[in-house]
């Protein structure tokens, strides 16, 4: 914890005022009124937050492990940046903000899978809403649906024509 | 000459992107499942007349599949013994008619089940379709495997 500097405020406060832990108000101290210099690096440090803040949840689930690494570099340059002009004391944050976006690339794949996992839960589930016979004329109008819109494998060509939308394993 | 053709062509086109949107209602038996019933707000009643409507359409759905598909092995086996060109056309016709026949049964099965709903109800039911179609691109480019994510709904 670094000690406040004629008054003003230190990084540990003012990133606690940029991301006030959940469910607690944010109560700004009366300093920041008088202060426009403080003023000013919360604004930075608010900016810092919300960029971090601004991607939704499935956005970011598609981000590749490039693009995670891109995002860290990029946020940890513009905490630099932002700490540079003022002192190089925000460097013990900017490790825990990079922290927490590897934590994040590294917990995606497994949240990914859990959704794979409930949306096969799902699917079987779906299935046994069906009594049997309803789940034969189910199939059979799956089936009426996939081959009346030309989506069944034999098609036209009668197969034999690579389709461009398979696999990569499965192109000539 | 040319005009009057392309003037069939774009007519024909007209009236056959209703007939498309009709059949772009969730596959499968949907009425028969509960969520997507109580999605719609299906009835009791609407559920039976709509399975009235299936079971009478069912054996000539079963009739025009069995003939296409039988359609698409002539065309395969055809196409794999290397027939002559001109055969390979005429079982290909063969088939895109057999294809012809059965889309029209099923449209006009659904525009039956259509005359059962609301308005709304129908809506309803295409949005579902759509956003199961959406669920499947998401999982299909997140490298997931969505099948028949409109049975969840």
């Amino acid at each position: 914890m670094e000690k406040r500097d004629a008054g003003h405020l230190t990084d540990d406060e003012l990133f606690g005022l940029a991301l006030p832990p959940a469910g607690e108000p944010e109560a700004l101290p009366a300093h920041l009124l008088q202060c426009a210099r403080c003023g000013r690096a919360l604004q930075e440090w608010k900016s810092a937050v919300r960029e971090l803040a601004r991607d939704e949840v499935e956005p970011l689930a598609r981000r590749s492990s490039e693009e995670w690494r891109a995002a860290e570099d990029r946020t940890l340059e513009r905490i630099r940046r932002a700490g540079s002009r003022r002192a190089p004391r925000s460097l013990p944050w900017a490790v825990g903000v990079a922290a927490a976006l590897l934590l994040v690339a590294f917990l995606l794949p497994a949240v990914r899978n859990a959704r794979e996992r409930t949306a096969s839960v799902s699917d079987s589930a779906a299935a046994s809403e069906l009594s049997a016979a309803d789940a034969a004329d189910d199939q059979l109008l799956r089936d009426v649906a996939r081959l009346s819109r030309g989506d069944d494998d034999a098609g036209v060509a009668g197969g034999l024509v690579p389709d461009p939308s398979a696999d990569a394993e499965d192109r000539l | 000459m040319k005009i009057k053709t392309l003037a069939g062509a774009v007519f024909l086109l007209a009236a056959a992107l209703p007939i498309a949107a009709q059949a772009d209602v969730p596959d499968g038996k949907w009425w028969k499942r509960p969520r997507v019933a109580k999605e719609i707000g299906l009835t009791e009643d609407q559920s039976k007349k709509i399975e009235a409507i299936f079971v009478a359409s069912r054996p000539r759905l079963i009739d025009l599949k069995a003939d296409l598909e039988k359609k698409q092995f002539a065309l395969s086996q055809a196409m794999e013994n290397d027939a002559g060109r001109a055969d390979i056309e005429r079982k290909l016709e063969a088939v895109e008619d057999a294809r012809k026949e059965l889309q029209k049964t099923r449209v006009l099965m659904l525009v039956d089940m259509k005359g059962v709903l609301s308005a709304e109800q129908w809506d309803r039911l295409k949005q579902m379709r759509e956003q199961a179609r959406e669920r499947r691109r998401e999982g299909k480019r997140g490298g997931g495997a969505a099948s028949h994510p409109e049975s969840n709904r």
